[in-house]
């Protein structure tokens, strides 16, 4: 499974690099434009956080492309024929997603912080910048929850594409079906959650929109039965 | 000892029968010649044994091991289309098949790239067809498997490409394992091959030792094939 890993990164190192360097380049140029007194920031922030965004689409679309490459492409004769079991393979894409994931939620956050802790020490602000230990934890909580959302949103899309190339291969329009299958499983996750837990939809605040003990059971449950559904149709009955 | 025993398999697209109720059983030490025209089931059966595919019916089994991760082991596959990404280059497709493929000779793979005229720092975007074919059969072969199914390797090579890619398998083939070679072009394996496959329509149409056949029927492979495909 790790194995899998080096060679998603290999492939991709140079994507990874030229969206850190860009990122980290507009953040200093936003730095030294408002330490120069730059009279309106708000254009230049607009920049940043338009950039953040279009290489958030990018990794995304590079995350749903890695198991489309397998399933509807060449690739897939190297990869599917490697004695890996179908959690193996899958387990191994979704773990390079994470760790990508956080390390670019690590980067976002660090790179806020100090641009942070900079202005407060320029500027001599008369006071300090610093988080109490809950803030950390609720900000903690938050990320981890879009991060399962986000995994469970990919699994379903990993899930509908496996679907095409198993159960609906030998269909004309094998693909529509998926598509098909991706809304229905999606809606269903939905208001599973939704009926099982406490969780309200129309939560704003913070302290209400975190998870419970309970929503992170259901959350965990889902994608289980995500992985071990795509696991077990990429190990029986793949049709490429 | 019988390498692969295929037990009426059948493998149906909706309304499309590719391979009906089809048995084999090959045996270790030999070299297969698979044939057959377009369509009549030839890469079906060698994806369905690399486990690519999965049969409508029916089972198979390699050394006596069923089908699935402990087969994909024992089973070297060739594809017709170029499986290795292109962003690799050749050093990389080397040190995926060593991670990957506990059977994996590197040393063997590293002396045949340099008889085939390969660099590890080639990319495979860069690569010609034929050094391409080259690359994939390096890779294959290079393996100490049970069982080598190559499909149609000889595809888009010059004629010293084949001559070297023939040379590879005849190198690879021994006592302990059997190859399958799938391919269209039969003056060119005649001369290795021990066996016949002919399919028709997802059946064995017939099969045999090539020697016998060409004795009791008088006739070259190839004059044998237009007979059992005349009206194909």
């Amino acid at each position: 499974m790790l194995k899998l890993i080096k060679y998603e990164w290999l492939r991709r190192w140079k994507l990874f690099l030229a969206g850190i360097v860009t990122f980290l380049a507009a953040n200093m140029s936003l730095m030294s434009n408002l330490m120069q007194g730059a009279e309106n920031p708000r254009t230049l922030t607009a920049v940043l956080i338009g950039l953040c965004f279009a290489l958030s689409v990018v990794l995304f679309i590079d995350h749903v492309g890695r198991l489309y490459r397998t399933l509807f492409g060449d690739e897939g004769y190297l990869e599917l024929a490697v004695p890996l079991r179908g959690y193996q393979l899958l387990g191994g894409k979704l773990l390079a997603v994470i760790v990508e994931c956080i390390a670019v939620i690590g980067i976002i956050i660090l790179t806020i912080y100090l641009d942070a802790l900079f202005i407060a020490k320029a500027e001599a602000l008369p006071f300090g910048f610093s988080l109490s230990f809950s803030e950390v934890l609720t900000a903690g909580q938050l990320v981890l929850m879009l991060l399962s959302a986000y995994i469970g949103f990919l699994t379903t899309i990993y899930l509908s594409m496996t679907l095409a190339k198993t159960v609906f291969a030998s269909f004309r329009h094998g693909r529509l079906i998926a598509f098909g299958c991706f809304l229905a499983i999606s809606w269903l996750l939905e208001k599973t959650h939704l009926a099982l837990s406490p969780f309200t939809e129309s939560a704003t605040d913070l302290p209400d929109i975190l998870y419970s003990g309970t929503d992170w059971v259901i959350t965990v449950a889902m994608l289980l039965v995500l992985f071990l559904s795509t696991s077990y149709l990429l190990d029986r009955k793949i049709n490429l | 000892m019988e390498v692969l025993k295929v037990n009426s398999i059948t493998k149906k697209y909706l309304t499309k029968t590719v391979l009906n109720n089809l048995n084999l059983a090959l045996t270790e030490g030999k070299i297969y010649g698979l044939l057959g025209p377009n369509a009549s089931g030839k890469t079906t059966l060698l994806k369905l044994i690399a486990g690519l595919t999965q049969p409508t019916g029916g089972s198979f089994s390699v050394s006596g091991k069923q089908a699935g991760v402990a087969t994909k082991n024992l089973v070297s596959y060739l594809p017709t289309i170029n499986h290795l990404p292109r962003w690799m280059t050749v050093g990389n497709c080397l040190s995926y098949y060593q991670d990957f493929y506990r059977d994996f000779s590197p040393k063997q793979a590293e002396e045949r790239m340099v008889a085939m005229g390969l660099q590890p720092k080639q990319k495979i975007s860069s690569l010609s067809t034929g050094m391409l074919g080259r690359l994939k059969i390096v890779l294959a072969m290079s393996r100490q498997s049970k069982l080598y199914l190559l499909d149609e390797p000889f595809n888009g090579l010059d004629p010293i490409s084949r001559e070297k890619v023939l040379e590879m398998i005849l190198d690879a083939a021994n006592e302990d394992n059997a190859v399958v070679i799938a391919t269209h072009i039969i003056k060119e394996i005649e001369s290795i091959m021990d066996e016949v496959i002919f399919l028709h329509e997802g059946q064995v149409a017939l099969m045999g030792n090539v020697e016998n056949l060409r004795q009791t029927r008088n006739m070259s492979v190839e004059e044998l094939y237009k007979e059992v495909y005349g009206d194909a």
